[in-house]
């Protein structure tokens, strides 16, 4: 079974708009004026545009929706636009009007873009994917208009995110993947994070992107190009995704590198991994978390109370936030016990992934308590989708894809 | 069906009222610092006096006026300062705070009294 068509085409979509804030921000480095800039990746769209309709003239689906999961598919879109109206703030969140949009207003600026990283206390070491989409239309269309840019990508990630679960899933049982994806869509904390116009449901929707790829990789060599490319989007949204795509690929090494595909890898992530090296060495001041790491460390690994406080805190806001994960947890771990089926890896990597940033709060330079409480909720944001794709997809495997994933 | 759930977002996000308690302050600042973007250029380093004002104030400040360098809380402010405090600040007050400086734009809404001066 190859990749449900609407599927390559929202990850597609998703990564291209992704390279387009790459781009941007890399020949912003070379210090090229803006028409130069938009001139070279106008070109570069058309090239891609080309390639894609002259090398890729294969069905993707074997199993079309039907028109009654297209409808399902319809009323899902239109109770999101609904819904989320009242979610999206003028100026977004917080953070958007203190950090992501603060950036993307100097990225607009191609002349004064560098000015960002003299202001230490609105981390100018984070990566710039969200704030370049928003800058580069922004300079391109109406600086006036940078919020709508901003919503505009963070409204199509996060209606991105339960469509793609949906496309992935419901071809195999409409049940399942109705139920996760209207569970998403209602889902107010995915909403308020969604239109929040912060960075983390981007990431959130690249890492899905790439557990989705990576499930095709074995198939055909355009799919570990779409994974790759996902992977060079999670490195250049969030530092959390360097942590991600480190997991990735480790879990994932034998897809990612085996039969040659090391050259896709290399090819999806190159753009984005170059942006960031030279951003990172550069121009960026050194991240807070690894900079004041000291002696303290190992006493903060060996105090039990950190533990207890964070485990303590992930229920919390698995309770106040993301309820219907437990719904699908409980079915998963009943099929489990069952034997039907088992969890396949990229089931372990999201746990992983959960793992690891369990410990970067127990290593925190900052005061616990308020870590916590001000970004626990948007860590487990990124996660969750992935979470909700790998269960529903656990439950429905099927003997073909045993000996590709089999853990 | 995703391209119209989009625009049709887009179109009420561009008509969506700021009525959040942040974001409507924010929308005000946002009217009220527009000649002062117009009059600074955008290479510029501009100082941001806060008195008696809220310290979310400068963030947006800041926000408003970027590319513009806002320095936090320099210890010695540039030339170009603006300066804001609230509306219901008396008059002695207001020239005391704005002795000795050149007044370059002033102007008010309902929440702030702004002052563009330099040296």
């Amino acid at each position: 079974m190859s990749m449900q068509k609407g599927s390559a085409h929202i990850i597609f979509a998703g990564v291209s708009a992704g390279f387009v804030s790459t781009i941007y921000f890399l020949l912003l480095m070379t210090g090229l004026p803006f028409i130069a800039i938009a001139a070279i990746i106008g070109v570069a769209a058309l090239f891609a545009g080309w390639a894609i309709i002259k090398y890729n003239k294969e069905e993707e689906s074997t199993e079309p929706l039907s028109r009654f999961k297209h409808l399902i598919l319809g009323i899902g879109i239109v109770y999101f636009v609904m819904k989320v109206y009242p979610f999206g703030e003028r100026y977004g969140g917080w953070d958007a009007w203190s950090i992501w949009n603060y950036h993307a207003r100097f990225l607009a600026h191609p002349e004064n873009w560098q000015k960002l990283t003299w202001y230490r206390i609105c981390h100018p070491d984070y990566p710039m994917l969200v704030p370049g989409f928003a800058g580069f239309f922004a300079r391109l269309i109406s600086v006036d208009a940078l919020e709508l840019f901003s919503f505009v990508f963070s409204f199509n990630v996060s209606l991105f995110i339960p469509v793609l679960i949906f496309f992935e899933i419901a071809p195999r049982s409409v049940i399942l993947g109705s139920a996760a994806y209207f569970l998403l869509l209602g889902n107010n904390s995915f909403l308020t994070e969604g239109v929040s116009q912060y960075a983390d449901t981007a990431l959130a929707f690249f890492f899905l992107c790439g557990l989705v790829a990576i499930k095709y990789a074995t198939m055909h060599a355009k799919y570990v190009l779409l994974a790759a490319c996902s992977l060079g989007c999670c490195l250049w949204t969030k530092n959390e995704g360097m942590v991600l795509v480190f997991l990735f690929v480790l879990f994932n090494f034998r897809e990612l590198m085996f039969d040659g595909r090391w050259r896709y890898l290399l090819l999806g992530v190159s753009i984005p991994l170059l942006t960031l090296v030279l951003y990172k060495m550069a121009y960026a001041p050194p991240n807070g978390m690894i900079a004041e790491q000291s002696a303290n460390t190992l006493a903060q690994l060996t105090d039990g109370n950190r533990y207890t406080m964070i485990w303590y805190s992930f229920v919390k806001n698995i309770n106040d936030h993301f309820g219907f994960i437990k719904l699908f947890g409980v079915v998963f771990l009943t099929a489990l016990l069952l034997g039907r089926g088992r969890a396949d890896k990229r089931f372990l990597l999201v746990l992983v992934c959960f793992a690891a940033y369990f410990m970067i709060y127990v290593i925190t330079v900052e005061d616990l308590k308020w870590h916590l409480f001000t970004s626990q909720n948007r860590l487990m944001h990124q996660l969750m989708p992935a979470l909700l794709y790998v269960i529903c997809d656990n439950l429905l495997r099927t003997p073909e894809r045993e000996t590709v994933y089999a853990s | 069906m995703i391209v119209a759930a989009v625009m049709t977002a887009a179109l009420r996000y561009a008509d969506k009222p700021a009525n959040e308690p942040n974001n409507v302050e924010m929308h005000k600042l946002s009217r009220s610092l527009a000649p002062v973007a117009k009059l600074i250029p955008e290479s510029a380093t501009i100082g941001c006096d806060l008195r008696g004002v809220k310290t979310e104030v400068f963030l947006w400040t800041r926000y408003f006026l970027a590319p513009r360098y806002v320095p936090y809380k320099p210890v010695v402010l540039p030339d170009t300062s603006l300066m804001i405090c609230p509306v219901a600040t008396n008059d002695s007050l207001l020239q005391e705070y704005t002795a000795g400086r050149v007044i370059l734009w002033s102007g008010k809404d309902s929440l702030y009294h702004y002052f563009l001066t330099r040296k």
